[in-house]
């Protein structure tokens, strides 16, 4: 690998994006080139502050009305349920999310920081005293592991939902939001639709008492009254 | 992000110069605010999702080298922001 090569591999290099056998070859070509070794050297340090430039604990004040903001401007997004739809209708699945995986503990404290991040990163954030806080953000996950996305919680009992990384759909079918109670049965919290990048969003209310996970399904557009499809993404 | 193997460690950037940049937290942000919407979501990618150039790729339904340019373009240009704030 040349110079000119490795020039363009340094900001995926300094993100460890690379494949193990690239990541290799860049750094042997560091070893002896001083200038990109520099470079490396201030991408990393660049890339170490993004993560730390955010706090978890304490988000922006205005975060949640910033958001449903974007969302309302973007998207009419329908808290209500809507009717069943034409699908053959199946009895809610019992019990269908899984435990925790134990990988949550880890993720879990990875993705608050990154949820906070993406936030910080995505909405331009403006102040509101009077907003609701956060409660908690979770990670919405396939039982692989996978995240899709974020759910930020309101101590109004209300969430952000944001599927940054949910396919975009065909037109005939939504992403629908459910709260799963304790005894697994499922009830609609609404649809999600998509903001101006594209990304799959939802504001909605919940009740936390009702709620001990967080499901989304993909449904004939306009939504279902019982989910019709094996939840994709879980957050409990 | 996952751990790295100790190799990595030599080039992991400088925690001192993190921190205080880091403390300037403000600053950080303008820098992200002034990256390019399609270069911030994937360096987002990379680094709060930890995924590859590959996946990246995969996801945003783009060139593997279109992956490579927003993640180094994108950076550089936080870079230039930060460096006269913080960097020196």
């Amino acid at each position: 690998m040349n110079c000119e090569q490795v020039e363009e591999l340094l900001g995926a290099y300094a993100l460890d994006a690379l494949s193990a056998d690239e990541m290799a070859a860049v750094r042997a070509h560091l070893s002896s080139c001083a200038q990109h070794a520099a470079k490396v050297a201030e991408l990393r340090t660049v890339a170490g502050t993004l993560a730390e430039s955010v706090d978890p604990v304490a988000p922006p004040a205005g975060l949640r009305s910033t958001i449903a903001a974007a969302v309302a401007a973007d998207a009419a997004v329908s808290s209500h349920v809507a009717q069943p739809a034409s699908l053959p209708e199946r009895r809610p699945q019992k019990r269908w999310f899984a435990a925790p995986s134990p990988l949550w503990g880890a993720i879990a404290a990875v993705l608050v920081v990154a949820v906070a991040g993406l936030l910080a990163w995505n909405i331009a954030l403006r102040a509101d005293s009077a907003s609701p806080q956060v409660v908690t953000v979770r990670a919405l996950q396939q039982d692989t592991g996978a995240v899709a996305g974020y759910a930020v919680v309101f101590d109004d009992d209300t969430m952000a939902v944001y599927g940054s990384a949910l396919p975009r759909l065909d037109v005939a079918q939504q992403y629908q939001l459910w709260a799963v109670s304790e005894d697994g049965d499922a009830t609609s919290l609404g649809l999600m639709d998509y903001n101006a990048s594209g990304t799959a969003v939802a504001n909605v209310s919940f009740d936390p008492d009702q709620t001990s996970a967080v499901a989304i399904t993909i449904e004939p557009a306009g939504g279902s009254d019982q989910p019709t499809s094996d939840p994709l993404y879980i957050t409990s | 992000m996952p751990e790295e193997p100790e190799v990595f460690q030599a080039d992991r950037g400088r925690p001192e110069e993190i921190a205080e940049m880091s403390m300037d937290a403000a600053a950080v942000r303008e820098a992200v605010a002034l990256v390019p919407e399609e270069q911030r979501q994937t360096i987002m990618m990379a680094y709060f999702e930890g995924l590859s150039h590959v996946e990246i790729a995969e996801r945003m339904k783009v060139p593997l080298g279109t992956v490579k340019s927003r993640l180094r373009i994108g950076l550089e240009k936080m870079r230039e922001y930060l460096r006269p704030k913080v960097l020196e």
